[in-house]
């Protein structure tokens, strides 16, 4: 987690809501540096081939 | 041989079949996918959840038969990503040893609009949350991202294996095999039954939102191929047909040909090659192939009796034709005669395969696949 990262609670559902939810769920992958978190996103969810 | 020297043969070998020129052997494509790990003994849905595993089978598969160039080592099916978010589309089957995909719609017809004018909430809002399960808590979410990110580490390895360890070919490069729009919307948003409807009902939203997704999408994945590197690699893109199934030749040409044209020209006029690994008939549509010069298009189709194929497209490099009924229920000699007789009469400009892409048990007998593979290699036409 980088310093600056402020804590999520995992155990609650991901909000499919956009852009909040989304960003959310960006900011929720910690294990990653913080400007690869919505590219890997996009990527995921189908709008990258 | 080292992987480096096979790689310098096999590049002549597609060379020149890609040119229609004669080679000293016709060169083995490999359309095996689940086939090799029941052949190898594996339990499927274990070593599709075991990269290890995956790796180990996938070597042994290229030890044994030595084909050429590859449509799957390992990376087709990513069951462990889609299992970590609920795993609602694929599965292994109750017999153990069938992959299933299921048909569904994780898009609405009302929805197009939404695609084409902000993909990116589009695709979180709608079909990636219609695509995982129920209740999906961030911790399961952020495990999921760790599994696909896993399991692009194992493709980059087991393509590193394949291209330089044992000198064997693809396709096409990695990361350059396009989904085009329509081909997307019926295998992995609307579904066959869907699409097929939509067609009909929903022809200009279809048309603008793939207007859209190729811009998109699609482009940019076809600019990066005009310049990847082709070490180990017949074409420089490749596209899957499936969808082509439902369409009429008017059809294809309204939704399907608009697109692919594109891609042709821009290999044509970038000096590059184009493959399509097509499940269904091709020749409906020979009419859009014709004038293509030699050299510049691939094709594998599965549908198509390859000797009319020849004749009705002599400038098109195909690849197919051995028929998995004879190598699962056939003799040794019986799969050698046939195999024999595709090499004579199709020669220059085919590439040795099979029928439909191996998958079950019965497709193949070890010991036929075994004689074939040995005859086609040592074979000069």
């Amino acid at each position: 987690m980088n310093d600056n990262d402020t804590a999520i609670d995992k155990n609650k559902e991901v909000d499919f809501s956009y852009p909040e939810g989304f960003m959310e769920a960006a900011a929720s992958l910690d294990f990653l540096p913080e400007e690869m978190r919505v590219p890997m996103l996009i990527a995921l969810s189908g709008t990258n081939q | 041989m080292n992987g480096q020297n096979m790689l310098a043969e096999r590049t002549v070998l597609f060379e020149n079949a890609m040119n229609h020129r004669h080679n000293s052997r016709v060169p083995m494509f490999s359309n095996f996918w689940t086939w090799k790990y029941l052949d190898g003994g594996y339990d499927l849905y274990q070593v599709l959840h075991d990269y290890d595993l995956l790796e180990k089978a996938n070597r042994e598969f290229h030890e044994r038969y030595q084909f050429d160039c590859y449509m799957d080592i390992g990376t087709r099916n990513p069951l462990r990503v889609s299992d970590a978010f609920g795993g609602l589309m694929h599965h292994v089957d109750a017999s153990g040893e069938a992959l299933v995909v299921d048909d569904r719609t994780i898009m609405y017809p009302e929805e197009y609009p939404e695609l084409r004018d902000d993909p990116q909430e589009f695709y979180w809002t709608k079909a990636f949350h219609r695509y995982v399960k129920n209740g999906l808590t961030l911790a399961e979410f952020s495990n999921g991202v760790k599994e696909f990110m896993d399991f692009g580490a194992f493709v980059a390895r087991i393509d590193s294996i394949f291209r330089f360890e044992y000198g064997a070919f693809s396709a096409s490069p990695p990361n350059t095999f396009i989904r085009s729009p329509f081909e997307f919307i019926f295998s992995y948003l609307r579904g066959m039954r869907e699409s097929a409807m939509d067609i009909h009902k929903h022809q200009t939203e279809l048309i603008e939102t793939m207007d859209s997704m190729w811009e998109t999408m699609c482009l940019p994945v076809l600019q990066r191929a005009m310049t990847a590197d082709m070490t180990g690699s017949i074409t420089s893109v490749g596209f899957a047909f499936l969808a082509t199934s439902i369409l009429s030749p008017s059809q294809f040409e309204k939704f399907y040909w608009r697109y692919f044209k594109q891609a042709l020209d821009m290999a044509m006029a970038n000096n590059k090659r184009v493959f399509v690994f097509s499940e269904e008939e091709m020749l409906r549509f020979a009419e859009f192939y014709e004038d293509i010069p030699k050299g510049v298009l691939f094709i594998h189709p599965e549908q198509d009796d390859l000797i009319a194929f020849r004749k009705r497209l002599p400038n098109i490099t195909i690849a197919g034709g051995m028929p998995a009924s004879l190598l699962g229920y056939g003799t040794r000699q019986e799969c050698i005669d046939y195999a024999k007789q595709l090499i004579d009469c199709l020669g220059e400009g085919y590439v040795f395969s099979t029928d439909k892409m191996m998958s079950y048990r019965n497709d193949a007998k070890r010991e036929n696949l075994l004689a074939v593979t040995d005859f086609v290699r040592g074979y000069s036409y």
